[in-house]
């Protein structure tokens, strides 16, 4: 495959930083997650946010599609949705003469599919999203449907409320290529919600990129040299995560899969290709580990109960696997971290 | 050259020299054990060498110490070279650390064009001095201390030949001074000698074996008695013929023939024995007629008796049977038989707990009526805990407390005692800070 040239990627960045302006006038003060929101859909990648009500999750999802001028369906999760609901059932019809089941799509059949509130599906429901995040298609009474590509699913939930709710198995959050967690906002960007904003109105946004370029984008992205320094890195890292492989993995219970190493490798891509790189490096990957990996490391009893979190874990991980594989001999002091 | 030649050529020159520098570390860490291992074993070996041996072979040790180096720069390469970095894996160290986004290893797979060289470089990393510098200052000071702290070498005593007994030295030197002085015919000291020597000639480890012990002690016995025996026949010869001339008019026939008897047996003595006195001596003093003294010059009397003396004082120098001879044994045996003069300064066998060492006197004699059992000392036990009703415990030499006030006659019912209380009691009772206090109150 042809390296991504620098013209290339100079005007691919040209259009992101378009798109990441626009969201930015969606959403305030959430520049770094409008980043790795960006990220994610640059590498494909379906996209978990998690935080507290009314913090702009939706609203994100929406101000997204519309900039990307994709066709988006939302989905309101609730414990009685079946798996038909949202993959579509077959009806009978009546066809040339005969009555026959034809297949009525359901809402899954959309470019983003914002599923708010996913926690509250039950597992059977939750788990009839397993095909068509992994394999873009649905597959009913034997008869399997192609998504549209491209297919993002956007799902929300809420840390709070449990009662009621269905936690996401785990091969349902390892098919999320990141996690995302909403913080609240500090005083300047509230005041400037207030100002700018009435309640009950949407901002006004306007498509800045259409299917095609977006098609182009995502291809480019695959183009990104990945050096092989920093296939090791993610490899070592990947590995670390897991007991007895490294200090910090001590608080882990289960590592991350393989699938993580390759969602890491993607997201390093797209995060180049959004700083207008032809390859990706360290840095990158530094930078989207803790969304890739944070939902993806189960943390021992003692450390939950400890009180350690899973970001502190992975911050941890950051700092002891070093970017060069070789270690460094006892008569030299490192003078650089990572 | 084009500009990313040149750059392509300084990254990978700064990349060879942070390797270089990387793989020189782990050299150096690899090598720190061994080289401290190797010195302290070193040291200890030349300090024992040095202690054993009177030449140390500085050469040799110099030679071995540099192949021993060798061979441990050797091996540490060996076990570092599995951790040793390429100057691709240097570039990677430094793009990293200088965090370039890794555009160093895009340049150099051909992805990107190499970035520009900025003016500061850095490999993240820095020499630890004080780990690197601490092993190497242990070895030199290990090395130092074992070179030039001062160590004698050990006197190998098993080497030379034992001292022989201190009564040979003893024989030998009475042999030389009689030899010197002319005291003695040679026959009886060539005799002495040759006895001497045969017990030098014995093996060296059986010099002081019991066999040998006793004979040396016979052969010092023997020569003491011959010493002590000439000694004193040659006073005994000097003291008859000094009388026989102070006396020869006075004296009467049988003193003067006794003494005669005496010189003529002390003569004998002297002939017969087997220490003789020297040969002119012998001579002269057999050529002399003691009865007829007085037709002797007396000059050459007085010569004649000054040598006699002479020779029994050569005899009474002699150490090696003088101290321990005839007379120390008759004073021993004196002292054992409570016989002999009494010295005061000897105190053995008395009691007391600083009687010290040796037989109590009288102890082959009669028994005497007298214990002499010395001053009694008290021993203070310390331990009460054992003491039975009626054991002395303690001695003390004080008074009883008795009031010795004298006190005169008194009038019976006639008080006194003043009353108590007011200005009394704060004018006579009270100490004078008390006194004051209380006048300042009122006041």
């Amino acid at each position: 495959m042809e390296h991504a040239s620098e013209t290339e990627v100079t005007d691919a960045g040209r259009h992101i930083r378009s798109l990441s302006s626009a969201l930015q006038q969606v959403i305030f003060g959430q520049e770094e997650l409008i980043q790795l929101v960006l990220t994610g859909i640059l590498a494909r990648g379906h996209i978990l946010l998690e935080g507290l009500p009314g913090l702009g999750k939706t609203e994100l999802v929406k101000g997204l599609s519309r900039t990307l001028d994709l066709d988006t369906r939302r989905i309101q999760f609730t414990p009685d949705l079946l798996p038909g609901d949202i993959t579509g059932n077959p009806v009978l019809q009546e066809k040339d003469g005969s009555r026959q089941f034809i297949f009525q799509p359901g809402p899954l059949f959309t470019n983003i599919v914002l599923a708010d509130e996913i926690n509250r599906a039950s597992p059977k429901t939750q788990s009839a999203l397993l095909e068509a995040m992994q394999e873009r298609r649905v597959t009913v009474l034997g008869e399997t449907h192609q998504l549209p590509l491209p297919f993002f699913v956007l799902a929300t939930q809420n840390p709070i409320e449990l009662e009621g709710t269905y936690p996401l198995p785990e091969a349902q959050l390892d098919r999320f290529l990141f996690k995302l967690e909403i913080t609240r906002n500090d005083v300047g960007t509230l005041e400037r919600i207030v100002n700018d904003r009435e309640l009950g109105t949407e901002p006004e946004v306007h498509p800045i990129m259409d299917e095609t370029t977006l098609g182009n984008i995502l291809s480019l992205v695959r183009r990104i040299f990945l050096p092989e320094v920093v296939g090791n890195y993610i490899a070592r890292l990947v590995d670390a995560t897991h007991p007895g492989q490294s200090s910090a993995a001590r608080s882990i219970k289960f590592g991350s899969s393989p699938r993580a190493a390759l969602s890491l490798a993607a997201s390093a891509r797209a995060r180049a290709l959004m700083n207008e790189r032809t390859h990706a490096s360290f840095e990158d990957v530094k930078f989207v580990a803790p969304s890739v990996l944070r939902h993806r490391i189960i943390l021992e009893y003692n450390a939950r109960v400890e009180g350690l979190t899973s970001n502190e874990v992975i911050s941890s991980l950051l700092e002891e696997v070093p970017f060069q594989s070789g270690n460094t001999p006892g008569t030299l002091q490192q003078t650089s971290s990572n | 050259m084009s500009n990313q030649e040149t750059s392509a050529a300084q990254w990978q020159r700064l990349a060879r020299r942070v390797s270089t520098k990387i793989n020189l570390a782990w050299w150096l860490d690899k090598l720190a054990a061994p080289l401290l291992i190797t010195t302290l074993a070193g040291s200890c070996l030349i300090l024992i060498t040095r202690r054993e041996t009177t030449e140390f072979p500085w050469l040799q040790t110099a030679i071995v110490g540099m192949l021993l180096f060798l061979g441990m720069a050797l091996m540490a390469w060996w076990l570092a070279r599995g951790n040793f970095e390429s100057p691709d894996h240097a570039l990677v160290r430094i793009e990293a650390s200088m965090k370039m986004h890794n555009a160093l290893s895009a340049a150099r797979q051909g992805i990107s064009p190499w970035p520009g060289m900025p003016g500061n470089v850095d490999d993240g990393t820095r020499w630890r001095w004080t780990r690197l510098l601490s092993p190497l200052f242990a070895a030199v000071l290990f090395l130092s201390t074992s070179i030039f702290l001062p160590v004698s070498a050990r006197n190998d005593a098993a080497g030379l030949p034992p001292d022989e007994p201190q009564a040979w030295k003893d024989l030998q030197a009475d042999i030389e001074s009689l030899g010197e002085d002319q005291t003695v015919q040679e026959d009886y000291l060539n005799e002495l000698e040759e006895r001497v020597n045969r017990l030098r000639e014995q093996n060296e480890q059986e010099w002081y074996s019991h066999s040998s012990l006793e004979a040396t002690d016979a052969l010092r016995k023997m020569h003491g008695s011959e010493l002590d025996r000439m000694e004193q026949n040659l006073r005994k010869a000097e003291r008859a013929l000094k009388n026989l001339q102070q006396g020869e008019d006075k004296m009467s026939e049988s003193a003067s023939q006794r003494l005669l008897n005496e010189f003529e047996e002390a003569l004998q003595a002297l002939a017969q024995g087997k220490m003789k006195p020297n040969e002119e001596l012998l001579k002269e003093l057999k050529k002399l007629d003691p009865a007829n003294l007085g037709q002797i010059d007396p000059e050459q009397f007085n010569q004649l008796c000054e040598n006699m003396r002479k020779h029994a004082e050569s005899c009474q120098q002699c150490q090696g049977g003088g101290q321990q001879g005839a007379g120390a044994v008759t004073d021993t045996l004196d002292s054992l038989l409570g016989e002999g003069p009494e010295s005061n300064e000897s105190q053995q066998g008395k009691g007391g707990v600083n009687r010290g060492p040796g037989s109590a006197p009288g102890l082959l004699g009669d028994a005497s009526s007298d214990v002499d059992s010395g001053d009694l000392e008290g021993l203070d036990s310390g331990d009460l805990s054992k003491s039975l009703p009626g054991d002395l415990l303690k001695l003390q030499d004080d008074e009883h407390e008795v009031d010795k006030s004298k006190t005169g006659l008194r009038a019976g019912g006639k008080v006194e005692g003043k009353a108590r209380g007011g200005s009394r009691v704060w004018k006579e009772s009270l100490l004078p800070s008390e006194k004051s206090a209380l006048k300042d109150f009122f006041k």
